[in-house]
């Protein structure tokens, strides 16, 4: 899977091994980052002898990366518009997205994280990093999605299989073929 | 013209004579406040940081206060709060009108710099420009609504 990882970008150095922690847990289950920003980003500020990036060129970078990912996940413990921004972006998009807090910083975490009400937002607390590669790795679990084309079986009343068998009789494509055209067109409603 | 204002409201403590100041232009220009959590928490005799039952119902009412709104202010200088970045965003996917206002003295920018939306105007203000900043953008959009 491809996985949108991100955080303030002002508090990189002092979070870096928090960050390198998850990212070490992304990569250790097989997926990968839909964006590879932070290291970078830590020799920008370190070294200060590379240009910041232009910030138009970064929210192009940061919505792109939420359109390819699968699941976005947000270290949330210091202040960030931009990790609001993207969250929100992500859950229209309808991407599954988890908060990480550290439990130091709760008391002043950004009410909306925890009364935001949409069943693909998952909000965690964490004390060590243990618990937090347990709970990255968890949600990455609970998240995941063959590549592969998945089967299931589903029941229809008369009515509802009468029309998806006319509808195949008419426009002469299987009635699964019919189907799935009704929800890729749901889909691009909802877009 | 309904108004949703947002800002950082773990540093109202420190900054509520400049939200004031917007809401007062706001209000001035014809907009009527949602969910005007400013003066909620200023007539509660406390501000919110530490006041947790007023916390405790804000998010959902933010939420449909962006939802409700016709147009969306954002005090949007420097880092910001994960809070407000998330009300801006659903205000630009709802459709509405966003005017964030970035403090000039504030050398240290804002992520609204870099966000392109049609629906959205980012200002750089002081106490000398606010108020035609307002107008200006309230009365461009009166017009059509």
């Amino acid at each position: 899977m491809v996985i949108h990882f991100t955080s303030s970008r002002t508090n990189v150095v002092e979070d870096l091994e928090t960050l390198r922690r998850v990212m070490g847990v992304i990569h250790q289950t097989g997926n990968v980052l839909a964006r590879d920003w932070m290291e970078p980003q830590y020799h920008i500020d370190v070294t200060k002898t590379v240009k910041e990036m232009d910030s138009r060129r970064i929210y192009d970078l940061n919505i792109d990366a939420i359109e390819r990912a699968d699941l976005v996940i947000i270290e949330t413990s210091f202040k960030s518009f931009g990790s609001g921004f993207q969250a929100a972006t992500a859950l229209t998009r309808k991407k599954p997205v988890l908060l990480l807090i550290k439990k130091t910083h709760v008391e002043n975490e950004s009410r909306i994280s925890q009364g935001a009400n949409d069943p693909l937002l998952t909000r965690k607390v964490y004390s060590n990093f243990s618990e937090l590669e347990v709970v990255v790795k968890d949600f990455i679990k609970s998240n995941s999605i063959k590549t592969k084309d998945l089967r299931f079986n589903f029941v229809l009343d008369p009515q509802l299989y009468n029309h998806i068998r006319w509808k195949s009789f008419k426009t002469k494509r299987t009635k699964a073929e019919v189907v799935r055209e009704l929800l890729i067109q749901d889909m691009e409603r909802d877009r | 013209m309904l108004v949703y204002f947002s800002a950082n409201a773990r540093d109202i403590n420190n900054d509520i004579k400049s939200y004031r100041s917007i809401v007062a232009c706001v209000q001035r220009y014809g907009g009527i406040m949602v969910h005007n959590w400013i003066e909620i928490a200023a007539h509660r005799g406390k501000m919110p940081v530490n006041d947790m039952e007023w916390w405790d119902g804000m998010p959902s009412e933010a939420i449909v206060g962006v939802r409700d709104a016709d147009v969306f202010v954002v005090e949007a200088t420097g880092q910001g709060s994960l809070g407000v970045g998330f009300e801006m965003a659903m205000a630009l996917i709802w459709d509405k009108p966003v005017l964030a206002l970035v403090n000039k003295e504030f050398e240290g920018g804002s992520y609204v710099q870099g966000i392109r939306h049609p629906h959205l105007s980012v200002y750089y203000y002081d106490r000398h420009n606010l108020e035609d900043i307002v107008r200006h953008f309230l009365n461009s959009l009166s017009s059509g609504l």
